[in-house]
């Protein structure tokens, strides 16, 4: 019999205190941990991997970024202008498909190149808004430089001549 | 399948039940209210991640190893990165060591957290699943300062880690670490010895010693039968043989040795050994490399390891057979939760259906590993 109360003393003891426990969260308002988060947004750390960003212009169209990631997100296409530089004209990242693992940006040996962005909230309808084009597009077609032309103008004038 | 026999009522638990952790698929057989059977079917989540291995190089395959257990994301990169150090022949860097066990620790923590949440609420009591995700909130915002990311870490490279902790990490850690052990003692007041809970949970389920041998049961689920096998002390790695802690095992506090209540107490006993790691590898901290000097493109030389690290569920073991080449030939990986899910008919059989969800939960399996 008086381990019956015993028992019983404990179980309801355990269960009070586990109670008391609740009721201490649910009265003191310095123990409210909720985030009223589309109000209210918090910053995101320094090293925050979000959405992806290229500076296209400083770009050297090394693919690089390209060739490491491990989940084929960036298209790269590149032609070589008249300084016989690359040139990056396609540059897309299907965000929709990227994990977000950080390869590219560490693959990249350009500093401020490409980098992520804080951006977390980019959700889109389609599918192909989620890709981002950064691209430079296709080159004009070069042209002649001043000094070819004035080579040609002379060389027409002394055909004509002879 | 066998042919169902009349007498007893084929029922499905899952895909999509809550308490299945994921995508676990059990047809159970049930006679009333007892369990006859319960037959696992899996493979809801297969990403054919051994083949990807294959095809991508071993850099590459860092962030695939994120999504094995995705809730210890750190200790599964740790356990890819040894095997191709390994492979390779590197030497890491103290720092670099030092730092790896910080962070496998911190997410052996965040990993235990939720398991100790997600039974509770299995078991009926929402309160501590809230408790326990809010002390992991304070582990993720660590690991996002450390890495930038809350769940996919991809922190621990081949070499080292990717970058040196940020300034204002050490402390931090201190202030949780601080933290922490009052709030273990409010989940022992809140969970861990409530009568209902223990009531509950004692006795049921036994993994006996031999049992839990033949069915490659690891992890804490292999110590709650009395086991002391732990990979961090019986098969050192790292700086795991400097530190001084303890190795929890199951004694049957309330019951049996090894009985569901002893699997759950193991990770509350865990999460304190692993702050007390935490703390003696952060006055261990010496400034020094995070990585060593790893060649872009990795060429291993043609063979084969086998290497396998203590993961919160068990033990993770990579083998990976390298035909000199930048991709690896083969990837098999040791799921610790595929190992610890089968033992689940076997404790399954002639229990209450309520008990299931207490056999599962008390496991703490989770899917992505077990599918791969």
């Amino acid at each position: 019999m008086a381990g019956y109360f015993k028992k019983m003393f404990t179980a309801l003891n355990s269960v009070l205190t586990g109670m008391g426990i609740t009721i201490k969260y649910g009265v003191n308002p310095k123990a409210e941990v909720t985030q009223q988060y589309p109000e209210v947004k918090r910053e995101p750390p320094d090293r925050f991997r979000g959405k992806l960003f290229v500076n296209i212009n400083i770009c050297t169209g090394c693919t690089a970024c390209a060739r490491i990631c491990p989940v084929d997100v960036i298209t790269l296409k590149t032609v070589r202008d008249e300084n016989k530089k690359l040139r990056p004209v396609i540059f897309d990242i299907n965000n929709a498909r990227c994990i977000y693992c950080g390869l590219c940006v560490e693959a990249c040996p350009v500093d401020n190149c490409l980098y992520f962005e804080k951006k977390y909230e980019f959700s889109a309808y389609t599918k192909e808004d989620l890709i981002s084009h950064f691209g430079l597009g296709e080159a004009q077609s070069p042209g002649k430089k001043a000094e070819e032309k004035t080579a040609d103008v002379t060389k027409e004038q002394k055909e004509a001549a002879q | 399948m066998p042919a169902a026999d009349e007498r007893f009522m084929q029922v499905n638990m899952g895909p999509q039940h809550p308490s299945t952790h994921g995508v676990l698929r059990l047809l159970v057989s049930t006679d009333g209210e007892v369990l006859r059977d319960a037959r696992p079917y899996i493979g809801y989540l297969h990403r054919s991640l051994e083949k990807i291995a294959e095809r991508v190089t071993y850099p590459q395959f860092t962030p695939f190893t994120d999504r094995l257990d995705y809730l210890a994301s750190m200790n599964c990169n740790l356990a890819y990165a040894m095997t191709v150090e390994k492979l390779l022949n590197i030497e890491i860097p103290r720092r670099a060591q030092i730092l790896r066990v910080i962070m496998a620790e911190l997410n052996r923590i965040s990993s235990h957290l939720i398991a100790f949440g997600s039974f509770s609420s299995d078991m009926g009591a929402f309160t501590p699943f809230l408790f326990g995700i809010r002390e992991r909130e304070f582990i993720n915002d660590l690991f996002e300062m450390t890495c930038g990311s809350r769940l996919t870490y991809n922190y621990i490279r081949i070499g080292g880690v990717s970058q040196d902790i940020p300034e204002g990490f050490i402390g931090k850690t201190r202030e949780f670490l601080d933290y922490f052990p009052a709030k273990i003692k409010e989940y022992n007041e809140l969970l861990s010895y409530n009568a209902i809970f223990i009531k509950r949970l004692a006795n049921i389920a036994v993994i006996s010693t031999q049992d839990a041998l033949d069915y490659g049961v690891t992890g804490p689920n292999l110590r709650a039968s009395g086991i002391p096998w732990d990979l961090r002390r019986s098969e050192p790695y790292l700086i795991y043989n400097e530190l001084d802690f303890n190795i929890p095992v199951g004694k049957g506090e309330v019951g049996t040795v090894g009985d569901a209540w002893d699997r759950y107490m193991m990770r509350i006993y865990e999460m304190e050994e692993s702050s007390r790691i935490i703390r003696q590898c952060l006055d261990m901290l010496a400034p020094g490399d995070y990585t060593a000097k790893v060649s872009k493109v990795l060429k291993p030389p043609a063979g084969e390891v086998y290497v396998r690290a203590e993961n919160p569920r068990g033990e993770l073991g990579f083998y990976l057979v390298s035909d000199g080449s930048t991709k690896p030939y083969r990837l098999k990986i040791r799921a610790p939760s595929f190992a610890n899910l089968s033992i689940i008919p076997k404790l399954a059989r002639g229990v209450m259906i309520a008990d299931l969800i207490a056999i599962i939960g008390s496991m703490d399996i989770i899917l992505p590993e077990i599918d791969r």
